[in-house]
C-alpha cells in the first residue's frame, strides 16, 4: 500500500511537471498578433511609484509607439519571479524594472536580450558607471533610469556641540571623530552599523573593491578582496571600540536614535535623505550633507547602493523601440521631473542632474542644496564594479553576516569569507563557471 | 476507566500546574507582543512613529485620522484592495469548502476502483508546499491566457486537498451508513443525502476547512505577486507589500502600519464568528 501511495504521488507530481513543459512550449506562440498598420505596442512592468505618469507622457507624444505599463510587486518581493516566469512562459513584455544588481542574475537565466547595439549610440548620456552597469561582459540589456551615489548625512549642529566644526572628509577623520563624540557622551554614537548588503557593497566599491568579474564564459569571484578586506578591519575596529552603534538598516531602533541625537550621521544614498527627513521630521533644519569620507585624499572615490535600468527582456519583438522607449524614459526632461517628485529617483542620465528640480534648497537640510554633493559623488564612483549572477543569495548571505559580526557573534573578516563560499556554493549549483 | 482516574490526578500537582501555567503564559506574551505593537503603532501620526516608545501609545491618538487617510490614498486603492481579498478568500474558501466536503464524502462512503489512488494523491498533494504549484500553475494559466485576471487567484484558492483529507476522516467517522441507509429507504436521490444529511452531519468539520481555507488564501502572496499584474486586481497583502517597499516614500510608514492593521481586522472577526462551531469540530474530529 505504501508503495503505492508513493507512486500515485510521484505520478501526479510528473504529470503536473508535465503539464507545465506543455504550457511552456504552446506560451510562445501567444505574443505574436497585429503587426499590421497601427503602432507598435510594448508592454513595460515595473513597481515604483510614477512610472505610469511618465509612461503617459511618453504616449501623449509618441503616437507611433504605445506602451502598455502594468505595475507588479517589487522585485525582491515576488516581481523579479514574476519576470522570470514570464519569460519562461512565453508571455514576458518587452521591458521591465531589472536593478543593476540583479541584472546579473537576469543575464545569466538568459532572460535578456541583447540591445548592445540599439543602446550604443546613447552611452555618453548617461553617468559612466550606470551605463556600464546597465550589461554584463561587454552586452548592454538596457538603459538606466537612477542612481544611488552615497554621501555622508549628519547632525551639523550636534557635530558643533562636540567641537566639530567640519564634516571628516577621510575615513581616518572619521574614526577620530566618532572617539571624539564618544568620549564627550557615553550615549551619543558619530554613526551606526546596519546589516544592509548593499550598503556594505557601496562602501567596498567606494574602496575599489571588484566583487565579480567575467572573462569568456567564466565568473571570477572575490567578496573577500584585499579592498572590502579593508573596509571590514575599519568597522570591524569601530564595532570592538564601541564607536558606532550597532543597529539594524531601517529599524525604528535607528530613526529613534536619529530623532533624539544619539545617532548623529548615516553614510548612505541619495534616495536615503527624502526618508530620513520623513523619519526624524522633529530634528528639521539640523542636518547636512557632505561628501563621503574618502580613503585616500588624494584620489576621492564615491559609493553607489541602488539604481534601476529598464532591461529589454528576452522574446521582445521590437527591441529598436524598446530601447528608444527606455532612452526617453529616463532622459526626457518632463520625465525626469516626473520621476524626480513622484518616484524620488536621482537621474542617471546626465543632463538629468542639471534638473531645476534637484537645484531646490532643501530646508530638513538647513537650507542647503543637497544635490550638487551627490554630483559631485556620481562622478567619482567607479564605473568598473560588477556585481554577480546570483545576488539574491550573496546579499542574504552578506546581510546575515553583518548583523551577526555587529552582534559579535562573528567576525567581518568570516562573514565575508563566508558570503563567498555561499556564493560559490549557489554558482556551482546553478551549474555556472567559476575560476 | 483506570485511564479517566488517572488523568485528573496528574492535574491537581501544584507545581506542575504551576509550571504549566508559566509556559503558557510565556507563549501568550510572545505571541501577542507583536499585536499589540500593531495596535499601538498604528494610533501613532508619523512623527510620533519612531519618537515614542513602541509598546505604548503617544499622547496624540491617531487611529481616526490615520484610517480615513489611508482609504482615501491613491483613490482609495486600499478598499479595493481589502474588497479583492474579501472575494478571493470568502469566495474561494466556500468553494473549497463545498468540494471537499463532496469528495470527502465520497471517498470515505462510495467503494469504486482507484479510490485509494486518488485519496492517495490527494494526501500526496498535502505534503507539497504551495509555493511550488505556484510557477507551473502560472505556466498552466499563461497558455490558457488567463494570467492577470481575477480567475488566476480564485481558481487555484477553490482547491484544499487538507480539506479533502479531513472531510473524508470525518466523514467515515461521523456518517453512519445505516443513515444513509435509511434515506435510501425513504426514497432519496444520493444527491439529496448529501445535501439534507451529510452536509448537516460533516458540518463541524466543515467550518473547519472553511477557516483554514479562509486564512491560506487571506495571507496568500506568491501566488497573487506571480499571477497578477493589475494594481486594481491585487488582495491587501500584495498591496501593503509594495507600499512598504517604497520605505516611506509615497505612502508614510503610519498608514501601512495602519492597513495591516485593518487587513488582520477580518480574519479575527472570522474566528470569532465561527469559534463556536469550530472547537466543536476540532475535539468530536479527535475524539471519533
Amino acid at each position: 500500500m505504501k508503495n503505492r501511495a508513493l507512486r500515485t504521488a510521484t505520478l501526479a507530481v510528473a504529470i503536473a511537471s508535465l503539464a507545465g513543459t506543455a504550457a511552456c512550449g504552446s506560451g510562445g506562440s501567444g505574443g505574436s498578433g497585429d503587426k499590421a498598420a497601427g503602432p507598435v505596442r510594448i508592454e513595460f512592468w515595473g513597481w515604483a511609484p510614477g512610472y505610469e505618469k511618465s509612461v503617459e507622457l511618453f504616449n501623449s507624444t509618441h503616437p507611433d509607439v504605445q506602451v502598455v505599463y502594468s505595475k507588479i510587486s517589487p522585485g525582491s518581493k515576488g516581481g523579479y519571479t514574476k519576470l522570470l516566469s514570464a519569460v519562461k512562459a512565453g508571455n514576458a513584455p518587452c521591458v521591465g524594472s531589472v536593478g543593476f544588481e540583479t541584472l546579473p542574475t537576469f543575464a545569466a537565466a538568459g532572460a535578456l536580450q541583447d540591445a548592445t547595439a540599439d543602446a550604443a549610440p546613447y552611452a555618453k548620456e548617461y553617468a559612466a558607471s550606470a551605463f556600464a552597469q546597465s550589461g554584463v561582459a561587454g552586452r548592454t540589456y538596457g538603459l538606466p533610469v537612477d542612481i544611488a551615489p552615497m554621501a555622508l548625512i549628519y547632525r551639523k549642529d550636534l557635530f558643533a556641540k562636540y567641537g566639530i566644526t567640519e564634516a571628516p572628509k577621510t575615513w581616518d577623520e572619521y574614526a577620530a571623530d566618532a572617539a571624539v563624540i564618544h568620549a564627550a557622551d557615553p550615549n551619543a554614537y558619530i554613526g551606526y552599523f546596519g546589516n544592509d548588503a548593499y550598503n556594505f557593497a557601496g562602501l567596498a566599491q567606494q574602496a575599489g573593491a571588484k566583487w565579480f568579474g567575467t572573462g569568456g564564459d567564466r565568473w571570477t569571484v572575490s567578496l573577500d578582496d584585499p579592498a572590502t578586506k579593508k573596509v571590514a578591519a575599519f568597522w570591524q575596529g569601530l564595532i570592538d571600540k564601541k564607536l558606532v552603534k550597532v543597529v539594524p538598516s531601517f529599524d525604528t531602533a535607528l530613526y529613534k536614535g536619529m530623532g533624539e541625537g544619539t545617532i548623529l550621521s548615516d553614510v548612505n544614498a541619495v534616495w536615503d535623505t527624502p526618508i530620513l527627513a520623513d523619519s526624524v521630521k522633529q530634528t528639521s533644519g539640523n542636518w547636512a550633507v557632505a561628501p563621503m569620507p574618502v580613503w585616500d585624499a588624494a584620489r576621492p572615490a564615491s559609493g553607489n547602493a541602488g539604481g534601476t535600468p529598464n532591461a529589454v527582456l528576452k522574446g521582445c519583438k521590437h527591441t529598436k523601440e524598446a530601447v528608444e522607449f527606455a532612452h526617453w524614459f529616463g532622459t526626457d526632461p518632463a520625465s525626469v521631473s516626473n520621476l524626480i517628485k513622484e518616484t524620488g529617483i536621482y537621474p542617471a542620465a546626465l543632463s538629468g542632474l542639471d534638473n531645476p528640480a534637484l537645484a531646490a534648497p532643501d530646508p530638513f537640510y538647513g537650507g542647503q542644496r543637497i544635490y550638487d554633493v551627490f554630483k559631485a559623488s556620481a562622478a567619482r564612483v567607479d564605473p568598473g564594479f560588477q556585481w554577480g549572477p546570483v545576488m539574491t543569495r550573496t546579499s542574504a548571505a552578506l546581510g546575515d553576516g553583518l548583523g551577526k559580526a555587529g552582534a559579535g557573534t562573528t567576525t567581518l573578516d568570516a562573514a565575508l569569507a563566508d558570503t563567498q563560499a555561499q556564493t560559490l556554493a549557489e554558482m556551482k549549483t546553478q551549474g555556472m563557471e567559476v575560476g | 476507566m483506570k485511564e479517566a482516574t488517572r488523568g485528573p490526578a496528574r492535574a491537581a500537582n501544584p507545581a506542575g500546574r504551576a509550571g504549566v501555567l508559566a509556559v503558557l503564559l510565556l507563549a501568550t506574551v510572545y505571541s501577542l507582543l507583536p499585536v499589540w505593537w500593531l495596535v499601538v503603532s498604528a494610533t501613532k501620526g508619523s512623527s510620533d512613529l519612531f519618537s515614542s516608545n513602541g509598546f505604548w501609545f503617544a499622547g496624540r491618538i491617531e487611529i481616526v485620522q490615520n484610517v480615513s487617510t489611508l482609504l482615501g490614498v491613491q483613490d482609495g486603492i486600499f478598499g479595493r484592495w481589502m474588497l479583492n481579498s474579501l472575494l478571493y478568500a470568502v469566495g474561494g474558501a466556500l468553494v473549497a469548502t463545498l468540494l471537499s466536503a463532496m469528495a470527502g464524502y465520497v471517498l470515505a462512503k462510495y467503494a469504486f476502483r482507484g479510490r485509494e489512488a486518488v485519496f492517495n494523491t490527494v494526501l500526496g498533494a498535502i505534503l507539497i508546499p504551495a509555493p511550488l504549484f505556484a510557477l507551473p500553475l502560472y505556466l498552466m494559466f499563461s497558455a490558457t491566457h488567463v494570467v492577470n485576471t481575477f480567475w488566476a487567484v480564485f481558481v487555484p484558492s477553490v482547491v484544499s486537498p487538507f480539506g479533502v483529507y479531513l472531510a473524508r476522516i470525518y466523514a467515515a467517522a461521523a456518517v453512519p451508513d445505516e443513515l444513509l441507509e435509511a434515506g435510501r429507504i425513504d426514497g432519496a436521490g444520493e444527491f439529496r443525502i448529501f445535501r439534507s444529511i451529510v452536509l448537516r452531519v460533516l458540518q463541524p468539520s466543515l467550518v473547519t476547512v472553511f477557516l483554514f481555507q479562509f486564512v491560506t488564501v487571506w495571507t496568500n502572496y506568491l501566488l497573487p505577486s506571480l499571477m497578477l499584474a493589475n494594481d486594481r486586481l491585487q488582495p491587501v497583502t500584495v498591496g501593503l507589500v509594495a507600499w512598504k517597499e517604497q520605505r516611506g516614500q509615497t505612502v508614510p510608514y503610519n498608514l501601512v502600519i495602519t492597513g495591516s492593521l485593518l487587513s488582520v481586522v477580518p480574519i479575527v472577526v472570522m474566528f470569532l464568528l465561527l469559534q463556536r462551531y469550530w472547537k466543536a469540530g476540532l475535539t468530536s474530529g479527535s475524539v471519533k
